[in-house]
């Protein structure tokens, strides 16, 4: 089971019907002893950082991301959820992450291109992970987003899409992990990624 | 590199899409979940529902389809039609969709971008404008499905409704709309140089060099409907097109 973390930051059914798609089932909770139970937890999230953030402690989670991950448990960001697991964000401000990756969510400033970041962009390899077992360079997944990661180590960054910048795409480091673009909206590249991921957690 | 997305709209009327030219004359075409499913595998990348049904009865069929949708694709798409409070916005996105279109109910209350973009983001809030060019050289706003000119400047709203946090412009030329001679280019090049946020093209697609044609002048993606529909333009033969015309685009 894994359990897809409830915070109010959107719909979280499309993550959990894509789950299903490759034979996991999908808990949508914000209960601790779930949480402590799952086999692996999924953070997922849209909209504003700040607000995510002020969410997670309303809900009183951080202390169960912080446990299961100290354990050793898999943690997958997604979207938004993955840039929470960075240090700090200047989204509309100046604001604390959840420290696992050491790094900070910075905003596109390189003149001339739309933001958001929006579209099917392909995924560069930056270094060896089972995530990205077949997984190349004609591979495309789907954006949304105008902030962007910046890794204090580049090699935290498994993939990565060019956008005036090397946006990190995937990055993992130890048993937490991050996907700024949407598996579950990437048609058959999103498949094989959560197949992947499946993989890594039995 | 990030691709030029082509997306089919698919107006629903009663829970089954059809097609209407230049607004009128409208033919049943499909079932809206298995058209979606097809589109997904033919290569879309993105789809947009359009909600065209009057009665506000049958506003729950429709989220019972945006919510099948959702358990039937997995690629983005967007709800339009018959949004007109943060509430309607709320619903569709927990039913499953990506985005969320506003037209006339933005016009009349242009708060609702705004409302809307600090609740559920700017990446769900996609501005559509229904553009007719006028005698001066631009372009009038039209609301109620083209039927009333507000006199506003549609290069103006779309600024605005950029400036009010909507993370996306559909601008649907009611000149081309339905005629297939191609898109307005002059309309869509000046609103790509202007705003920062990403363009989508509507009205007017016909054959492949339209497609071309529109994300060459800057458009970011090219939203069409019947010639998808009537399988005039096979998706895969339309990416194919358009990489052997030097823009990117993703194949499948």
């Amino acid at each position: 089971m894994i359990a897809i973390v409830d915070y109010d930051v959107g719909n979280l059914k499309n993550v959990a019907t894509a789950l299903g798609d490759v034979g996991l089932s999908g808990t949508i909770t914000r209960d601790k002893k779930i949480l402590d139970a799952a086999d692996a937890i999924i953070l997922p999230g849209v909209g504003a950082f700040s607000d995510a953030m002020d969410n997670l402690r309303k809900f009183d989670l951080i202390d169960a991301l912080n446990d299961n991950v100290k354990k050793g448990k898999i943690l997958m960001g997604i979207c938004l959820g993955m840039q929470l697991l960075f240090d700090k964000s200047y989204e509309d401000g100046e604001f604390f992450g959840l420290s696992y990756i050491p790094g900070e969510i910075v905003r596109f400033d390189a003149p001339g291109i739309k933001i958001p970041h929006m579209g099917w962009n392909n995924l560069v390899i930056n270094r060896e992970s089972p995530l990205v077992k077949n997984i190349g360079t004609e591979d495309y997944v789907y954006f949304v987003h105008s902030y962007y990661a910046k890794p204090d180590y580049f090699d935290d960054v498994v993939a990565y899409a060019k956008y005036s910048v090397k946006v990190p795409a995937i990055v993992q480091k130890d048993n937490v992990i991050g996907m700024q673009f949407h598996p579950e909206k990437s048609s058959n590249v999103g498949y094989k990624l959560l197949t992947n991921f499946k993989e890594m957690i039995s | 590199m990030l691709t030029k997305r082509i997306i089919p709209c698919l107006d629903v009327d009663h829970g089954r899409v059809v097609k209407g030219k230049k607004f009128q004359d409208i033919q049943d075409v499909a079932d809206p979940v298995e058209l979606g499913r097809y589109y997904s595998d033919q290569g879309a990348d993105e789809l947009v529902f359009y909600d065209i049904t009057a009665s506000y009865e049958d506003r729950d069929i429709f989220i019972h389809i945006v919510e099948k949708v959702a358990e039937a694709i997995r690629i983005p798409f967007t709800i339009g039609g018959g949004i007109s409070k943060v509430e309607d916005f709320r619903k569709v996105l927990m039913a499953g969709a990506d985005k969320v279109s506003v037209n006339s109910s933005a016009v009349k209350n242009p708060q609702l971008i705004r409302e809307a973009a600090l609740r559920f983001g700017a990446q769900c809030v996609v501005l559509s404008i229904d553009a007719k060019r006028n005698n001066k050289g631009s372009w009038d706003v039209y609301v109620k499905g083209g039927r009333e000119n507000t006199g506003i400047d549609a290069i103006e709203w779309a600024k605005q409704g950029q400036d009010l946090g909507a993370g996306e412009i559909c601008i649907n030329s009611i000149d081309t709309d339905g005629v297939k001679k191609g898109y307005d280019l002059e309309l869509n090049q000046k609103l790509s140089r202007l705003l920062t946020i990403p363009i989508i093209a509507s009205g007017g697609a016909g054959k492949m060099e339209d497609f071309a044609e529109v994300l060459k002048v800057g458009a970011d993606a090219a939203l069409a409907a019947s010639v998808f529909h009537y399988k005039e333009i096979p998706i895969a033969d339309l990416k194919n097109y358009l990489h052997d015309q030097q823009i990117p685009v993703r194949r499948v």
